[in-house]
């Protein structure tokens, strides 16, 4: 039984006119201390699948199991909880809050924890150390580079200790170089013993990875 | 928690500029409002001192054209007395009183100084002559001592007093400062002009001239002549008081046409109470002050609810993200909240530095606002506490109802849309 | 161009249903407030149905009487004698009356029912300064104001009232148990004119012993404005002729004052107290009209701002192809001129509604009183309307508008691209 579980998953969306199915029939395993690699064109349903992993989305049909427990039906404050304490997400657009600096940004997981002023400023003062970002602690997301800000997104991921952390696309919007920076933190994190699940389209990045699984139109091809 | 959404705020600063001014314009007037309304609340609250309920003012006027018929009484005393029996036999009327500037709402008001003689101050009083049902049919209370009777009224000079709101009554010394005499020391007062002392035989309760108005100490003298001009009240008992004017008008007109003097209305004096606070204009400051703290309320409500409509839209990925990192939707709802009551707390400091500012000066007299009067009822610095926590509280709900919707709406959407948005 | 503007400030409109229905809503309520005001006042003011003479109306309301020696001073009403001696023939008016009103008791003989009504005394001038349509009957003149004749005019309804379904001309009523004859009956006339407003009329020296009582309030016609200082000289003049005839005495009366002036500061005895009462009342208005505009002004600018952020990128594109910085500033202005205009229609017909429940409050008088259509339609209140309008527009969208048309069009184009 892996760490996740997904079971039958179908997802759907639909506008007034226009029905597009996204998900049909998925089924995953993820086993855990993994590093998988989701590949596929665009518009093929990668990310939304991480986002249903992630607790960010419901599925249409089918169930999420993570670490064992059934996710359908879950009640909000349920989720809440298992997005803090067991995943960690990185996304393409970082999604740094603006109106904080860094600092506050890599402390956003452990606010929605019970843990004193003090514990959660060293936490992410040694998080910040650990993506070698110390000496921009009181910087605001407006005043770093695109590389930067993805360290940072991941120090914010990894705060609270995650079992797995959600990536997608996590090198899309940066260069080769600094792309290949984030990598190296995450295969580091991957040792550590975290569970990675990354959205690219990168085959590059793809191939580095332990496992890759192929989506095409919805629907799992290898 | 709080510490966090004060950084946001002073983060987003600029953004908040509106809001926070509209805060502090909306308290500064929301206070004041509260001001003159507590005021009138606790004038209301404390009573005037004369009962008015069930009672009557019976006015007569002289014909203008008079020639005394045969046989018609002229005498003035026997005029008087056949006019009392005929009142007090119409069914229903409990008491007559006569007075001359007593009786509340009626519009004459006398004020004099009078000696005390054994520090020979100088008292400055409401004066009022009334015979002796006229305590009757006010229902006041007598403190200490008698009413007059008839025979006071032919002989002596004896007088009743009432206090201010401590019992006392008031008088400047020789370093003009406000000084007070118990009534229960006094005896007498002198009238130097006279030569004549007015021994004190009875204390009654306090009495204002009106619900706004402040505990004036009285003098009561007893009225010796008595006139169809004067003051006329009767107290109707209560299961009698139905339509009692028209009836009382339409049949005792016939029987009231004494002399030169006819029946000329009959008014209650809680109608008399009503017409002099509409003229005194105190019903207007009323309205207009409701008036405008609905109209600063409703605006309040719908510059917060669309302020924050958007602050939420354009916080759409921020509250994903946030969902994303574990937050739950009552975290969110609670951080909006908490914005909201933190911007409040900010801009209430602010407001309540002006507000007491304002207060020391003149500027609500000079633009003709309606201004409480904190010495009449006696308040003090703990009216400022009240009218902080009152206008604070009042906003705190209004806000938070129309912070309410948009941060429903805020948290429904599922956080993989809220990130999508970019 | 414009129609394209018109185009999408609509859509807009239809885009964002709430936003856009809380701007008109504030927008309406500033200006149902503002406009309640400005429309209650002219009904008091502008000079139109049976008071048609407002704008050269002057009145003299009361006088003070000083004692230089003894320190004492009375005020009350303008006495008959002082009107007779120094006011009464004034060469600079075109017509001089006197008014004052009191309630009165009406019977009639070999009837029971008395009803308490209200009642003017007037001089002959009266009848040629207002406008009344007489259904029976014609007013008196002067000579039967010199011989203080007895005669009453009713209004309709008074009429109706007193003589049930009889004939009311030639007959007789009692008046406070006097009997007075009946020469004309007129339609009624709205309390709104409050001068020409009664249940019945009477010449002033008709009641008895008037000559040692007050005559009521003085007015005067002037044939045209200009010769209000003329006015004012002669009734100062009066004054000295007092003093130099009254020794250790001081007369002043309280006017010439304007009708406006008069309505605000009709307790005033003086003519200095009055100008202070005036003043403050100004301020007041003036407070009360900059919270009603500022306060939502300071709304609508918040939300146009977010607004604005919103359209950052559309308006980066806008300028990217040619449009220059003031036609920006005409785009937003004139979008928000739409939700102006809207929330303004609205507000004037709810101002309506406020003042037709709220009579008593805002036009002193009682909650049956009709008010007539023109007195709420007329040009000044649909110019007020639009000022206020383009007022609340410009303070509310003039910032953001401002800065719209200042943005820079990289920042804008790229600005959703974090």
């Amino acid at each position: 039984m892996g760490i996740i579980q997904l079971e039958g998953i179908s997802k759907i969306y639909r506008t007034k006119e226009v029905e597009t199915v996204a998900l049909e029939n998925v089924n995953l395993e993820v086993k855990e201390k993994e590093f998988l690699s989701v590949m596929g064109p665009s518009g093929c349903g990668k990310s939304t699948l991480l986002n249903l992993m992630g607790l960010l989305d419901v599925p249409a049909e089918g169930r999420v199991l993570i670490n064992g427990t059934d996710t359908t039906g879950m009640k909000d404050g349920e989720m809440a909880e298992f997005r803090n304490e067991t995943l960690g997400f990185v996304f393409q657009s970082f999604h740094l809050i603006n109106s904080l600096n860094v600092l506050d940004n890599v402390e956003l997981p452990l606010l929605y924890r019970k843990s004193s002023d003090r514990e959660r400023r060293e936490k992410a003062k040694a998080v910040l150390e650990k993506v070698g970002l110390s000496h921009r602690m009181r910087h605001f997301p407006s005043q770093l580079s695109g590389g930067q800000s993805q360290r940072v997104a991941i120090a914010r991921a990894i705060i609270g200790n995650p079992k797995i952390i959600l990536a997608d696309e996590p090198t899309g919007n940066l260069d080769s170089r600094m792309g290949g920076e984030i990598m190296e933190l995450l295969f580091k994190l991957n040792q550590e013993g975290t569970t990675i699940v990354m959205v690219t389209h990168d085959e590059h990045i793809a191939e580095s990875t332990e496992r890759i699984v192929r989506f095409f139109d919805g629907r799992r091809v290898e | 928690m709080i510490r966090h959404i004060c950084k946001i705020i002073w983060n987003e600063r600029k953004a908040n500029g509106w809001i926070l001014v509209e805060f502090i314009v909306v308290f500064c007037i929301l206070w004041f409002c509260c001001d003159y309304l507590s005021y009138i609340v606790r004038s209301n609250s404390e009573p005037v001192g004369f009962d008015i309920d069930h009672t009557y003012q019976i006015q007569m006027s002289r014909k203008t054209q008079y020639e005394p018929q045969e046989g018609e009484e002229t005498d003035h005393n026997a005029l008087i007395q056949t006019f009392v029996n005929r009142v007090k036999q119409y069914p229903g009327v409990e008491n007559i009183a006569f007075s001359n500037a007593a009786a509340p709402y009626l519009g004459s008001l006398s004020r004099s100084s009078m000696q005390y003689l054994p520090d020979s101050i100088w008292i400055g009083a409401r004066i009022r002559y009334v015979t002796s049902e006229f305590f009757d049919v006010f229902k006041m209370k007598l403190e200490s001592g008698r009413i007059f009777n008839w025979e006071d009224k032919a002989e002596s000079w004896n007088v009743i007093v009432s206090g201010n709101r401590n019992g006392c009554f008031e008088y400047t010394d020789e370093d003009k400062k406000k000084m007070e005499l118990p009534l229960s020391k006094m005896k007498a007062f002198y009238n130097d002009y006279e030569k004549r002392e007015y021994p004190i035989i009875g204390v009654v309760n306090p009495t204002k001239e009106g619900s706004y108005s402040y505990y004036d100490p009285g003098i009561y003298y007893p009225l010796s002549q008595v006139d169809l001009n004067d003051e006329i009240v009767i107290r109707v008992s209560p299961h009698a008081d139905k339509d009692f004017a028209e009836r009382f008008t339409k049949e005792m007109r016939e029987q009231l046409d004494l002399g030169p003097y006819f029946l000329s209305s009959v008014i209650s004096l809680q109608k008399r109470k009503e017409m002099i606070l509409n003229y005194s204009g105190i019903t207007g400051n009323l309205n207009s002050i409701y008036a405008i703290s609905s109209f600063l309320v409703i605006n309040i409500f719908l510059g917060l609810i669309g302020t924050f409509w958007y602050r939420v839209q354009s916080r759409r990925s921020e509250i994903g993200t946030r969902i994303s990192m574990g937050a739950s939707k009552k975290n969110v709802k609670r951080m909006l909240f908490g914005e909201t009551l933190i911007l409040l707390f900010i801009a209430s400091f602010v407001a309540v530095n002006i507000c007491l500012n304002i207060a020391q000066t003149d500027f609500l007299e000079a633009i003709g606002l309606p201004e409480s009067q904190r010495d009449y009822i006696g308040a003090g610095i703990e009216q400022d506490f009240i009218n902080y926590f009152v206008t604070y509280l009042f906003l705190a709900v209004v806000s938070l109802f129309a912070v309410w919707y948009p941060a429903r709406q805020a948290v429904s959407v599922p956080p993989a849309e809220a990130l999508r948005e970019e | 161009m414009l129609r394209i503007y018109y185009k999408q400030a609509i859509e807009m409109l239809k885009q964002n249903k709430f936003i856009s229905a809380i701007a008109v809503i504030g927008t309406a309520l500033a200006i149902m407030m503002i406009m309640a005001i400005i429309v209650s006042d002219n009904i008091k003011i502008i000079s139109l149905g049976a008071e048609p003479n407002r704008y050269r109306t002057y009145y003299v309301t009361r006088a003070v009487e000083r004692d230089t020696v003894k320190g004492s001073w009375g005020s009350g009403l303008v006495s008959y004698e002082r009107y007779r001696d120094y006011l009464a023939d004034l060469q600079t008016p075109e017509y001089t009356t006197v008014t004052s009103w009191s309630s009165v008791s009406v019977s009639r003989e070999g009837h029971s029912e008395t009803l308490n009504l209200g009642m003017r005394t007037t001089g002959a001038d009266y009848w040629k300064i207002y406008s009344f349509r007489f259904v029976e009957g014609k007013p008196w003149g002067e000579e039967e104001v010199q011989s203080g004749v007895k005669q009453v005019i009713l209004s309709e309804s008074t009429a109706r009232e007193v003589f049930k379904g009889e004939k009311a001309l030639g007959q007789e009523v009692l008046l406070n148990s006097v009997p007075y004859h009946v020469v004309a009956i007129v339609e009624d006339v709205s309390k709104i004119y409050d001068m020409a407003n009664s249940d019945l009329w009477i010449p002033y020296s008709s009641i008895d012993g008037y000559q040692q009582r007050g005559v009521g309030t003085l007015l005067y016609i002037l044939k045209n404005n200009e010769d209000l200082p003329a006015l004012d000289r002669e009734i100062r003049e009066a004054e000295k002729r007092y003093d130099a005839q009254h020794e250790n005495k001081v007369l002043t009366f309280r006017g010439p004052a304007k009708h406006a002036d008069y309505r605000l500061s009709e307790q005033a005895s003086e003519n200095e107290r009055a100008i202070e009462i005036i003043r403050v009342a100004r301020r007041k208005s003036l407070f009360i009209f900059l919270i009603l505009l500022l306060v939502p002004a300071i709304n609508l600018s918040g939300l146009s701002l977010s607004r604005m952020r919103k359209r950052t990128e559309e308006i980066g594109v806008r300028k990217a192809f040619g449009a220059k910085r003031h036609v920006i500033l005409i785009q937003v202005l004139f979008e928000n001129l739409i939700t102006s205009l809207l929330g303004g229609v609205i507000g004037l017909l709810l101002s309506y509604g406020i003042i037709y429940r709220m009579k008593h409050w805002l036009l002193g008088v009682s909650e049956d009183s009709f008010i007539p259509f023109n007195a709420l339609i007329s040009w000044p209140v649909l110019l007020s309307v639009v000022v206020v309008c383009i007022l609340l527009n410009l303070l509310s969208a003039g910032i953001p508008a401002y800065r719209a048309s200042r943005m820079n069009i990289v920042n804008s184009l790229t600005q959703n691209d974090k």
